[in-house]
């Protein structure tokens, strides 16, 4: 098996990738399931939708694991795809929003999110994750980051492509427009 | 001079130890100096930091899911069968285009059409494979 702990347990889990074992896909979504999770819900809300996005993240990276060059951590890279699938995924319902209804998209997106059925019952917490919905995405995404994985501001700056300044300046303004949602 | 924002930002790399001495000490000044902004950044990172006790998860079928999704072959797009169809077709219509380009003498796009004869005694499309 691979231990985590072995540090070249990536390189050997990467190899048996390539070579299409399964229990190498088993092990990836063992290891990433939770974090994967936390930044596709993070971004989108408890939807059903959610977790096919969750999919489409392992699928598009056990397809395209010849191209894994492994210059990033597996982590990274499927941070990065679960990122780029919700800002998909989120244009996707914005278009259909504009499309077929015309009132307050965003009044959707609260409506539509069954956070208070999450297991956490803490009330600033639900009220924080409804606020995160309504950040712009370039603000979402550094928060959903920062907060529900803890990644620090070097590792945010590598899986969104960005320089740590823009990041931080990003974290900065979306931690004051939330707490201003949240005194509303 | 430097502006808030930028003090806060400062504030977070000081936090991953990756701001310079400099500027520490510039950081350390304005939060003497201004101790209420200081206590607003930290009342608000402890309430972004309150989302690190919660967490979300996919549910318990998520695996075997995508075990499926990644166990069921792709199909190509063109695989050699369509392959094949699509260049005999392809090859059809090509001799069809000469043979109307040859049996009505000319190289227009009448002739494509075949009805490079027509006329008002001849309406009929099939005018030239008929006679």
């Amino acid at each position: 098996m691979f231990k985590i702990s072995n540090p070249n347990s990536e390189k050997d889990l990467v190899a048996a990738l390539k070579r299409g074992e399964e229990r190498a896909y088993t092990e990836v979504l063992k290891i990433h399931k939770k974090q994967i999770a936390n930044t596709v819900i993070g971004m989108l809300g408890a939807i059903p939708e959610a977790e096919d996005v969750g999919q489409e993240v392992f699928i598009r990276f056990f397809r395209n694991i010849q191209n894994f060059k492994g210059e990033a951590k597996i982590s990274t890279y499927l941070t990065r795809i679960a990122i780029n699938l919700s800002l998909n995924e989120l244009s996707r319902r914005k278009r259909k929003w504009k499309l077929f209804y015309t009132g307050d998209y965003l009044g959707e997106i609260i409506l539509n999110s069954t956070l208070s059925d999450h297991q956490d019952k803490d009330e600033r917490i639900d009220l924080l994750r409804r606020a995160i919905l309504l950040l712009d995405e370039k603000y979402k995404e550094v928060i959903v980051l920062r907060t529900n994985q803890a990644h620090s501001f070097k590792e945010i700056a590598t899986i969104l492509k960005l320089p740590i300044g823009t990041v931080l300046t990003r974290y900065s303004r979306a931690q004051k427009k939330l707490i201003e949602l949240l005194n509303q | 001079m430097k502006t808030e924002e930028q003090y806060h930002i400062d504030w977070f790399l000081s936090k991953e130890e990756l701001l310079s001495a400099n500027n520490l000490l510039a950081l350390n000044d304005f939060i003497k100096t201004y101790p209420i902004v200081y206590e607003q950044w930290k009342s608000n990172e402890k309430d972004v930091e309150l989302l690190r006790r919660s967490s979300f998860s996919f549910s318990d079928s998520f695996n075997s899911r995508v075990l499926l999704r990644m166990s069921k072959k792709a199909i190509p797009f063109f695989d050699r069968s369509s392959v094949l169809v699509a260049s005999i077709g392809i090859a059809a219509s090509l001799l069809l285009m000469l043979n109307l380009f040859v049996e009505q003498n000319t190289w227009s796009l009448d002739a494509l059409l075949g009805i490079v004869d027509m006329d008002s005694n001849n309406t009929n499309l099939l005018f030239y494979i008929n006679s």
